[in-house]
């Protein structure tokens, strides 16, 4: 059934993409429209067409035959890969680490406000709870960006940059 | 600071208790979020499609029908955790609860703000987004928060503390508990940032965020906004980094493992299916990825590497090459190669266990991404089926493999080829004639008649009773088959056998992948089946019970069919058979084995133990793993007929774990499983502490006025 109705969708493909892209700039026209005109009522409208111009992009590149593709990606991107992704890490947390950091040092500010006592110390706890946990999941996740990163066990050199993967500086995986 | 931010004034609280969505954004900000909307959306509808593909490089499989039955199951043992939370599985399964539920909780609460600042005042002018609902929405958003937070610390703790030897821990598990970690104190960063700067008097319905706002009062307002407008694009890009993110990782499971149970096989698992048009095939099994179905490759791409599987499974607890998980694993990453899912991708890696084995597309499948040694470890003993929270069917898969190595390659073990012999000239795994299979009869006092002398005289049978080769031939076994004839005499039951007639159902050809054999003994044995007429069929081989029960009505076979411990059973409960309470031979602490073919295949867990609770001087102590959490006798699945090598012998785990009960008797009822035990307690040197006995047995000795003298009812195997 399902496998029918890839087939069926084969022939329209070309279409599917182009009736994509039209539909996101479409979307992004009238998103410029609805917010300096402003017409706010077609916001929502206006969001469904720049998400289905996404989605059916991205349905298209998926529905290419195993092995193929329409789009590679770049080369430079994948070397650095793992640099792009540690230093996307950082900049996620980096915001709420410094506010987490702003607001213990603001438990012993003392503003011109009435504080209860036992809410600042809840609000330290939980502080140092996110904290903590932030810091450490960050730094497992740089080291398991890092680590996948690498190429894969057995691979050659060729197949490793075949795959767009880094060269034979990098550590063997797992036997 | 003040020369990016939007000039937006600060929000004048007004009486009911609100807030201005994407206060301290800016019309731009909103701009760029609608725009870049798009970009999420492709990413994981690419990662998505990929998949399903991929999928699509399997064979056809029918899957499609009983869609309210497929959606009842999805949503009760899915979307309600039904099969997640367990009863041994409960931290696992709370775990997964919290940060499923928060998840949803978030995802409705975005919504919520959307449809109020979308939707409903942009065309009703006036929105719901205040007031009660408003301080409800803060308390129920907040507990969605904590609640994902919370899962994440109890998912740390049981990695890094708890340490399960189920578990493995990959590079995914732990990006994907940063990602919603990340988002989700964000987002109370976002929200106590705001609080901090607006101090509303009903802050403190925000219960996580205000404590945090607490702390950061004493810092002026312009800072606060420019911390918050940094923390918001921060949150906002983390979100939509982390939706690109969902089709290549382990987050895909919110897609593709509800699609695999959705899809799962509603047939019984104790069936496999038939290789169709065996004698027109040109190819046998699975050696390639396209001979996988689309399910199964649907299957493999859903294995989160929980480890439930591993944890009854008898292979990867007596330290042999099967692991289920790192099968399906493995398998994964052969597809994966071959599919373009993730190679060259982000998520490739060595990190990766769904990828440790993926490196290239040039590997055979068996040998090069499989070993033959995981394929022959396995017993079918169906746990790993059992336990997966998202039904993927290991067996089939491990059969499948078996089928091509047998059919295409005749590569098995040496062990196998006489019992091929066997099958091919004797009708049964043993080298005994056809013409000995009713010998055991001359034991009896009172001559059993075949369903030849029945139809002859033209009389009518209650019961066909399908000894089994072991039955027949094994001297240990008879001793089974001799009390269970002895019982249904006692209960005065019109039964009959098949004698020289019977032949192997194929149930361990079956398994062992020689699908052809197998085939050709289960057509016979329906053939004979067919040619008389009875009301039921008993047999003691739960093997031979699956067989009859469950895959022989595909091939023209229909047959109400009974284990010999529900009949057993049902004579009790009748008062056909009256039970001695003051037996010498039924008293004593005793424990249970349930065999897999029994109880995982076809449920029958109350039956027999309903029947030794009958026994009034038994007492019967439970193993720890019992049920469907049973751990197999290692016979399953062809391996009573393999030689054990590696590990710890899988029959004396299973004999250690009975003899820790205390008991001096473990009860079974399977032959397989009386002649590995047999074998398993030799081997812990137990003889003398604890024996094997099939339920039959006990109850046939134990009854009021047994047919024949007690002594001949527990003959020793040597009799």
């Amino acid at each position: 059934m399902l496998s029918t109705l890839v087939a069926r969708l084969q022939p329209h493909r070309e279409r599917l993409f182009m009736a994509s892209v039209v539909t996101f700039a479409v979307g992004v026209v009238l998103l410029l429209v609805s917010e300096l005109l402003p017409l706010h009522e077609i916001r929502v409208p206006v969001a469904t067409l720049i998400s289905l111009g996404g989605i059916g992009a991205g349905i298209d590149l998926g529905l290419q035959a195993p092995g193929k593709s329409r789009f590679r990606v770049p080369a430079f991107i994948s070397s650095w890969r793992g640099v792009i992704a540690t230093i996307a890490a950082i900049l996620a947390v980096a915001p709420i680490l410094l506010v987490l950091l702003i607001a213990l040092a603001g438990a012993v500010n003392d503003p011109d406000v009435n504080r209860s006592g036992v809410v600042l110390a809840l609000g330290v706890v939980i502080v140092l709870v996110m904290a903590a946990l932030t810091v450490l999941l960050t730094l497992h996740s740089i080291q398991a960006i890092l680590r996948a990163a690498k190429r894969t066990a057995g691979e050659t050199d060729a197949q490793a940059q075949a795959h767009g993967r880094n060269g034979a500086a990098e550590g063997q995986g797992h036997s | 600071m003040d020369l990016i931010l939007p000039s937006l004034p600060t929000l004048a609280m007004p009486a009911a208790p609100t807030r201005e969505i994407l206060w301290n954004i800016g019309e731009w900000s909103r701009i760029a979020l609608i725009f870049w909307l798009g970009i999420p959306m492709a990413f994981i509808a690419y990662g998505l499609t990929r998949r399903v593909r991929s999928w699509l490089q399997g064979q056809p499989e029918d899957r499609f029908g009983d869609w309210g039955q497929r959606l009842r199951g999805t949503v009760v043992k899915s979307i309600f955790h039904g099969r997640i939370i367990r009863t041994n599985k409960r931290y696992a399964g709370l775990m997964h609860l919290n940060i499923y539920l928060g998840f949803i909780i978030l995802l409705i609460g975005t919504f919520i703000v959307a449809l109020e600042d979308d939707v409903v005042v942009p065309f009703l002018g006036e929105g719901f987004y205040h007031g009660t609902f408003y301080l409800w929405y803060k308390l129920v958003v907040n507990t969605g928060g904590l609640m994902v937070i919370v899962g994440v610390a109890m998912a740390l703790y049981r990695r890094y503390i708890m340490r399960p030897k189920i578990q493995e821990t990959a590079g995914d598990d732990i990006i994907l508990l940063g990602f919603l970690l990340v988002l989700c104190v964000q987002g109370f960063v976002v929200q106590a940032l705001r609080l901090a700067e607006q101090r509303p008097s009903f802050a403190e319905y925000s219960y996580v965020s205000w404590p945090m706002a607490e702390l950061l009062t004493g810092f002026s307002s312009s800072t606060l906004q420019a911390v918050h407008f940094v923390s918001w694009w921060s949150h906002f890009l983390t979100t939509f980094v982390f939706i690109a993110y969902i089709g290549y990782s382990k987050m895909s499971h919110a897609f593709v493992s509800l699609t695999n149970v959705f899809f799962r096989r509603l047939r019984p698992i104790g069936e496999l299916t038939p290789i169709a048009n065996l004698e027109e095939a040109e190819t046998f099994g699975i050696a390639k990825l396209e001979d996988f179905t689309w399910a199964q490759l649907m299957n493999v791409d859903a294995c989160m590497h929980c480890g439930r599987c591993l944890e009854y499974c008898p292979t990867f607890n007596t330290d042999k090459a099967l692991r289920p998980r790192d099968l399906v694993l493995e398998i994964a990453g052969y597809a994966a190669d071959h599919g373009s899912i993730f190679s060259g991708e982000v998520g490739a890696g060595e990190n990766s266990a769904r990828f440790r084995w993926g490196s290239g597309s040039d590997r055979e499948l068996i040998g090069g991404v499989v070993s033959p040694a995981e394929l022959w470890d396995c017993t079918t003993c169906g746990a790993c089926m059992e336990h997966c929270p998202v039904y993927i069917e290991h067996v089939p898969l491990i059969v499948g493999m078996r089928r091509n190595l047998v059919l295409e390659q005749a590569d098995f073990p040496d062990e196998l080829t006489p019992m091929f012999n066997n099958f091919e000239r004797m009708g049964s795994p043993y080298a005994f004639p056809q013409s000995q299979r009713a010998d055991w009869t001359r034991r009896l006092t009172t001559p059993i008649p075949t369903m030849a002398e029945k139809a002859a005289a033209e009389e009518e049978v209650e019961v066909l009773f399908f000894v089994g080769c072991l039955g027949s031939f094994d001297s240990r076994n008879q001793q089974t088959t001799l009390s269970l004839a002895r019982i249904l005499q006692h209960a005065g039951i019109n039964f009959a056998i098949l004698g020289k007639e019977e032949t192997c159902t194929g149930d361990p050809a079956k398994r062992v992948g020689n699908e052809y054999l197998a085939q050709m003994m289960a057509q016979q044995t329906v053939e004979t089946l067919n040619a008389y007429s009875f009301k039921k069929i008993v047999t003691a081989c739960p093997h031979c019970f699956n067989a009859i029960a469950n895959e022989f009505p595909e091939i023209g076979g229909n047959y109400s069919v009974v284990h010999h411990t529900q009949l057993i059973n049902e004579l009790i409960s009748e008062g056909r058979i009256t039970l001695d309470p003051t037996s010498d031979y039924a008293r004593g602490n005793v424990t249970y084995h349930d065999p897999c073919y029994l109880g995982r295949y076809n449920g029958v867990y109350d039956a027999p133990r309903d029947a030794i609770g009958a026994l009034p001087q038994i007492t019967l102590t439970e193993m720890g793993r019992n049920r469907n959490k049973s751990f197999c006798c290692g016979g399953g699945g062809g391996r009573m007929f393999m030689e054990e090598t590696t590990g710890t012998r899988i029959n004396r785990a299973r004999a250690q774990e009975a003899l820790d009960t205390g008991a001096s008797t473990l009860i079974a009822a399977c032959p397989f499983c009386m002649t590995m035990f047999e074998d398993g307690i030799r081997g812990i040197d137990a003889e003398e502490k604890l024996q094997i006995k099939d339920l039959a047995e006990v109850v046939a000795a134990s009854l009021l006025q047994p047919e024949a003298p007690k002594a001949e009812a527990v003959a020793t195997p040597a009799d």
